[in-house]
Order: C-alpha cells, then structure tokens, then sequence
C-alpha cells in the first residue's frame, strides 16, 4: 500500500506521485540499430556476456528473444546485426531524442534509457481523464519520433514501469495488490531507475527469491524487513521497498526556492560540450552541498542551458544516486542533443501547445544555436527539482567511518581541487609509469590500456617505488653518453648525472631491456630500452632510453 | 611499629596504590578505563617481518613514527599494507608519485590508500583534516614544523588514535663526486635530523641498503638487504624488496652482510 503524506479520498491524480511513465521497449536494441545506422526493417540485437539482452521488432519476429545465446539467436537469424552493450550510448542517443518529447510534453523526466516519466496531474490540466490524456500524447510521440511507446500509470515510478510493460493503468490506490502480483523477476525494473546497480548482483538476489519459493513481489514484501535486511544488507531493504509501492516521501512545501537553484554563467559563450561538462560538475557540487546542508537529498535535478540567443533548453533529470560526475554526464548529453538537432520548422513556441500554468518560465524548448563563432551557451543553470528526506540513501553503519573519510577527502578537493585527492590504481603498460593509473576520489577509474592483457616486455618485480620523469645523462668512464642498441651496450655506464641534483657514480648495472613495438603504424611506434643502475651510495634508478635521450623513469627508494 | 606488615594492612596498601595509579593514569594520561587501556597500547598490525622493528609489535597508535634513510617510502608503504587490508584507510601527502604497482607487492589494498597532490608547504593542513578520520598517514614534509605545530599535532594525533609516519627529508639528493675509488660498501648511517614530536617513541633510521643480482651488467635488481636500526629495539636486518616485492626476514647474521655485495 503506497503510503504519503496526506492521503485522503482519492480523485485521479491526487496520490502524491502519482505518474505516467511511458517506455520504448527493447531500447537498447533501438539505440544499437540507430548507433550503426541499420534500416528499420534490420533485425538488430544487443548482446551481453554471450547472451542477447534486447532485440528489436524484426529480430523479435524471427524469433529471437532475449536470454538466449548468442549462436542460437544466429541460428534462427542468419542476417542479425549483433552489437555489444554501451549503456553511455543509449542513454545519449535517448537524451538527444527526447527532444521530441519537448513538445509534446510540458513537463518530464528522463528516468533513464527507454523511459521517460510525467507527473499525472499535469496530465489533469489538459484533459478530463487519464485514459484521453495517454492517447493524446501517445500520437503526438509516435509521430514525431517513429517508435512505439508503451504507457503506464502508477502511484509510483517502479510501478509504473512495470505497468509500462503491460500497458497497464492501475487504479490510484490499488497500486499495492498491482506490485503484489507482479513476478519476482519484475525487480529488474529498478535497474532502468538506478544506474548503479550492478546487473549481476540483482539478477543473483532475484534467483534467490525464487528458489526461496517467492515468486511474487508480494511474497517479497511480506516478509520481514529486519530479516530481509539481515539476509539481503541495504540492497535487499531498498527493493522491498519499491515492491510494496512505497518510493520517496516528496516534499509538499515551496519553501524550496531560490537556494537550490545554481546558476554558472560561461563566458564565453561555447558550444564545446567538454567545457560545459566540465562546470556542471562544479555546479552540481555546489547544489548538492546546499542539499546537503538541508538534510535533504535530491532526486531530480533540472538542467536548464540558456544560449546567446535567447533560447533554452530545459530538461530534468530523475536519478537514484546524485553524484556530480552524474548530473555533468547528463548536462552534456542534453547539450549534445539539442546543439545537434534540427533547428526547428517544426519546432513552435512551446505555449501554444500547451496551455499548463507551471512555475517555470520560459519552458518551450527553442531552436538550437548555430555554431556560429560567438554562438554558444552562455548560462548554465541547476535547480534542484525534487528533494526528499534520506530514508534509505544513508550510509550503512557497518561501513567502517567511510562516512568521514569521504567528507575529509571532499573538503579537500574543495580546497584543493579535484585532482588533488588520487586514488591510485593498475592499468595495462609494460614500465612503471605507464601501469600506474591515478583516478580522482569518486571517479570510476579510466584505464586506457587493459590490465589484464599480457605485456610482454614488462619490467619484472620487485618494481621501482617512487616514478620520476626526469632527462638525465648517463655517461661512461670517458665521459661520452652511454648508447643502448637492441644488442646491448655500448659502453658500461660509469657517471649518472641528474640536472640540479648532482651526480652518482654507477657501480652496477642490469643487462638492458630493449622494447620495439607498434613498428606497424607510425603512430604508435615505439622503441625504448630500459635499464637499471646502481650507484655508489646504494641508491638504485631504473633508467629509460627513447629518442636519444635517457630519461629516469623510476627510483627504488 | 615497623613491624612486618600484616596480610590485611599489606593488601589495603595493594589497593591504595592502584587507586593512586588510576587516578594518576586517568588525570594526566587521559586514559579514564581499564579497556581504553589495553585498546590504546594496542598496536596496529603489520606484516610479521616488520613487527619486530615496533617496540610493541606494531605501528603504535595515537603516535607519531619517524622514518629516515632513503628506502624510508618502502618501509613506511610496507609497515601500512596491513592496515589497508583489514579495512582501514591511508593517506600520503607529499610522496611524489609512487609505483601502485610497488605497493600492490608490497601488500597495500590500493583502494584504501589516497595519494594526496597538494602544495609542500600546505602539508600540515592537510594533515590536520586528515587525522581526523584516516588510520595512517605519510607524511613527507615540505618544511619542518616549529614546535607549537608539533605538539598540536601530536595533540590531534592522541585524540583521534591515528599514527602519523614521517618520512625524513633524506631524499635521493646525490652527494658530490666521491674519490673514485671504493672498497668497502658505503654504509651511510644517517640519524634522524627531523626534530622530535611530544610523545613519539618509534623511530626507525635505514642504515644501509644493498642490492643483489645485477652481475655485472649481466643480471637485474633481484631483491635489497636493508639494515634497519630502531630506537627502541636496536638493530635488524630486512629484505626489501624480495624478488616478489614484499617485505621479508633475512637470517643471514649481520656479519655476513658485507660479502654478498659486489661492485666493480
């Protein structure tokens, strides 16, 4: 039963979230197609961990379905166009889309790839009934952007997504018995809602529940929370949650007002997408800290990017986890897609379509900016759309004081800046500092070589502890500069000199390490060797010749 | 009067005393209960080839450890790795860029340990953040501290049961030129010139050190013999690293150190 604060007796749309969710299904499969350009009529399918995860309509009727492998998805479709999965492209070719919806809609949220959500009382301005309202809008989508929309409506978001499947409108108030008699597999909705949860743990937790003997969310949500809590830890409690139909306690009162709204002018003005990413960061850090302030979380965030010309493009956000890295991936891919859509004959002022008194100004979505050379967007500005009280986001007490190491290190990349507070990390490479990968605090790392690819060439254990990178020179007994061949030495090295930190004299030296790769390609030739030194004082270097030039690359202090 | 004292006076006597240690222990060493006793003398734990450099078999906490000699990043990057493995966390401040693959063999559980990048001389306030919530932290010091900075920090370091490990400013600045001869192994015993914190007992001064396996230009760096000398329990012999990069024991007696080396 979907609890809120003041539930009285229940006209359409009064249940405090009550929403319309309206999903394109087999959206991984669509966005794959769009990505590598297929027709409409190609059978496209998105596979993952050998096993197809999405198909698209053509593929679905030769009968691929999703779950099965990879070579009897082939078998049944010989002329299938497999593509991996990339969540980061679906969600930006959605966002870039849903520019259609502009119009269409007055007010909506992205949940996600695929789905987009809309309050129900908004719905209620426009038309006298739900039911019109979805037909309405369902036409206007379809013919604007070409593909199917499934519907549904639901006192909340999870159970609307799950009635999207269906094309289902569940009764204000019924919403519990709807959930209840949902299978247990259904918990994979809430993938689509949070995009930090990791498929194969959830797909794990769900197998559990069925060889429990739950196979209805009902069932699931039956139990006791403390046992699920126990048996499951805070993922478990938070999908029990959703399955009894209980999603954030909204907040009622506009006291939120003009605090939680930040504004980054950019001057100048730029269409770089990299740039504006770059300050919605520090935007989002700034709105969050504000949040934070407040007790308070934030779960929908609005971006709004005003260009030179006047125009703006609004667009809000719904996430379960807000993180700054977060809310700059989406401001750029608002950005993307609206710089690079059609500038618009078919694209009016937004007013006339619809005639929704919302607190929001300039609301229609105009025609994207040229980009010309002073062209660009000029303003950036956040606002905190929906805050709730932190029920389940609080950190677990068992998480040894993470809490306080988190908040030291974000104040010091405050101070600091964010590059400041490094994680380090492995990644591919065969000489120390190519493996070493400093990734910020928060940030997933990038690695840009693979770690576990096998490098041959590597320089073995044990490794030098502290990386330098300083152009030395590395002489012999006569003084000349010592050169490395492929076949060794020239000349044993006698006198290293490190520019404005003296001169070691070398008793030692390993046997050299030539490299030679990438002689395919110009591009990625490289051809360096690698050698160690001992000097007098007990000191020892790992040295690195390219170019003619020795470099100190590593000392084992 | 003085005669032998009775059972019963001997043992109000036993309880007089310990009344006066409590309070003493209480008032001046903040230590107010009996298990806040045992927890503070407890010590962090760290690999069984380091534990015997401690006083207390371990990284003391609420103290401050002095490190010098140049192998002093791998011994402090050792002595952390326990503590990184059982779910504490470590912070470097003024390191430079360390290897994470020298400290993965080394043993420290590369997401538990934070690189800090910040100017030298913001060293201390970084510090002071930092004790507040990390269990250990490294500290190469830009500058030395005056010694108002000093006991505020060790202040901070009593209250919060962290363990600060400073790292001395003997940093690989290469002597001039010597005589170009040499014969026996420049052993270069350098005591710690970094003035003392209030209240830190361990310091821990590198030696010596001596590679093994180059052969003259035919081999590679294969593993370093470090003799480590400590205030408190004298000195001790360690290979670091092994061939595989961590820390072990070396049983050889200290005698024979000088002829495994060779030089030209």
């Amino acid at each position: 039963m979907s609890e809120g604060p003041a539930e009285s007796a229940a006209p359409i749309g009064s249940a405090a979230q009550r929403v319309l969710v309206l999903i394109v299904p087999d959206w991984s499969a669509l966005a794959a197609a769009l990505a590598a350009d297929a027709l409409p009529t190609a059978p496209v399918a998105v596979m993952h961990a050998n096993r197809v995860v999405s198909a698209n309509a053509p593929a679905r009727a030769r009968g691929v379905d999703s779950g099965m492998t990879v070579r009897a998805a082939r078998g049944r479709c010989p002329e299938l166009l497999l593509a991996p999965r990339e969540a980061e492209t679906e969600a930006r070719l959605f966002a870039a889309a849903a520019q259609a919806l502009d119009d269409a809609v007055a007010r909506f949220t992205v949940l996600g790839p695929g789905a987009v959500s809309i309050p129900a009382d908004s719905l209620r301005h426009t038309h006298a009934d739900e039911s019109a309202a979805v037909e309405h809008l369902l036409n206007a989508l379809t013919e604007r952007t070409g593909w199917e929309f499934l519907p549904g409506i639901a006192d909340t978001p999870f159970a609307a997504l799950l009635a999207a499947r269906t094309a289902t409108r569940v009764e204000p108030g019924r919403t519990g018995e709807f959930l209840a008699a949902q299978p247990t597999r259904a918990l994979d909705a809430a993938l689509v809602l949070d995009e930090t949860l990791e498929p194969s743990v959830l797909s794990d937790l769900v197998s559990v529940l069925e060889r429990l003997g739950l196979r209805t969310l009902g069932a699931f949500a039956d139990l006791d929370p403390a046992d699920v809590g126990t048996r499951f830890g805070p993922l478990g409690l938070r999908l029990r949650d959703l399955a009894r139909g209980r999603g954030h306690r909204g907040l009622r009162d506009h006291s939120r007002a003009e605090d939680l709204v930040v504004e980054v002018p950019l001057d100048p003005p730029t269409p770089r997408t990299d740039v504006l990413a770059f300050r919605a960061r520090a935007a989002a850090a700034q709105l969050f800290t504000e949040v934070r302030r407040r007790a308070l979380v934030c779960t929908q965030v609005t971006i709004r990017l005003t260009a030179t010309g006047g125009q703006v493009s609004e667009r809000t956000w719904r996430l379960e986890d807000m993180s700054d890295n977060r809310v700059a991936d989406r401001a750029r891919w608002q950005a993307e897609g609206w710089l690079t859509a059609q500038p618009a004959a078919k694209r009016t002022s937004g007013q006339a379509a619809n005639p929704v008194p919302t607190s929001d100004p300039a609301l229609a979505s105009d025609p994207a900016p040229t980009s010309d050379t002073d062209e660009g967007i000029a303003l950036l500005t956040l606002l905190a759309a929906e805050l709730a009280t932190p029920l389940a986001t609080q950190r677990s007490l068992l998480d040894r004081s993470s809490g306080a190491v988190a908040h030291s290190l974000e104040r010091l990349q405050g101070l600091f800046g964010l590059d400041a507070v490094l994680v380090p990390g492995l990644q591919g490479g065969r000489d120390p500092q190519e493996t070493n990968l400093w990734t910020p605090w928060q940030q997933a790392p990038r690695p840009d070589r693979d770690p576990e690819a096998p490098w041959p060439g590597a320089i073995p254990a044990p490794h030098p502890v502290r990386i330098l990178r300083t152009p030395v020179e590395l002489l012999d007994t006569a003084g000349a500069p010592v050169v490395a061949r492929s076949t060794g030495l020239d000349s044993a090295p006698a006198t290293l000199r490190i520019p404005g930190a003296g001169a070691h004299r070398i008793v030692d030296h390993s046997s050299p390490w030539p490299v030679e790769t990438g002689w395919w390609d110009p591009a990625l030739r490289q051809r360096r060797v690698r050698l160690q030194v001992l000097a007098e004082d007990g000191a020892a270097f790992l040295l690195c010749r390219e170019d003619g030039q020795w470099q100190l690359v590593g000392e084992y202090a | 009067m003085s005669a032998a004292p009775s059972p019963v006076s001997a043992s109000a006597q036993a309880v007089e005393d310990a009344r006066a240690l409590s309070q003493r222990l209480s008032r001046s060493l903040g230590i107010p209960t009996a298990s806040s006793l045992v927890d503070r003398v407890q010590p962090r734990a760290v690999s069984p080839a380091l534990s015997r450099l401690f006083a207390r078999g371990g990284l003391p906490r609420g103290e401050v450890v002095q490190v010098s000699g140049r192998s002093g990043l791998s011994l402090a990057l050792a002595c952390c790795a326990l503590t990184t493995q059982d779910g504490g966390w470590c912070a470097g401040i003024g390191l430079g860029e360390p290897a994470a693959s020298a400290m993965r063999d080394l043993g420290v559980h590369l997401p538990r340990f934070v690189c800090l990048d910040t100017p030298a001389q913001d060293w201390m306030r970084v510090a002071s953040i930092l004790i507040e919530s990390f269990n250990v932290i490294l500290v190469d010091p830009g500058f030395d501290a005056a010694a108002g900075e000093r006991a505020r920090i060790a202040a901070k370091l009593r209250d919060s049961q962290a363990t600060l490990i400073l790292l001395g400013r003997t940093r690989s600045s290469a002597p001039r030129l010597s005589a170009p001869h040499a014969s026996a192994p420049h052993t270069s015993v350098r005591r710690s010139s970094a003035p003392s914190f209030p209240g830190s007992t361990e310091h821990l001064t590198v030696l010596s050190e001596a590679w093994e396996g180059t052969h003259a230009g035919t081999g590679r760096l294969r593993r370093r013999v470090l003799q480590v000398h400590s205030a408190r329990t004298g000195e001790h012999t360690l290979i670091l690293p092994d061939p595989q990069g961590s820390v072990a024991v070396q049983d050889v007696p200290a005698g024979t150190l000088r002829l495994v080396r060779r030089h030209e």
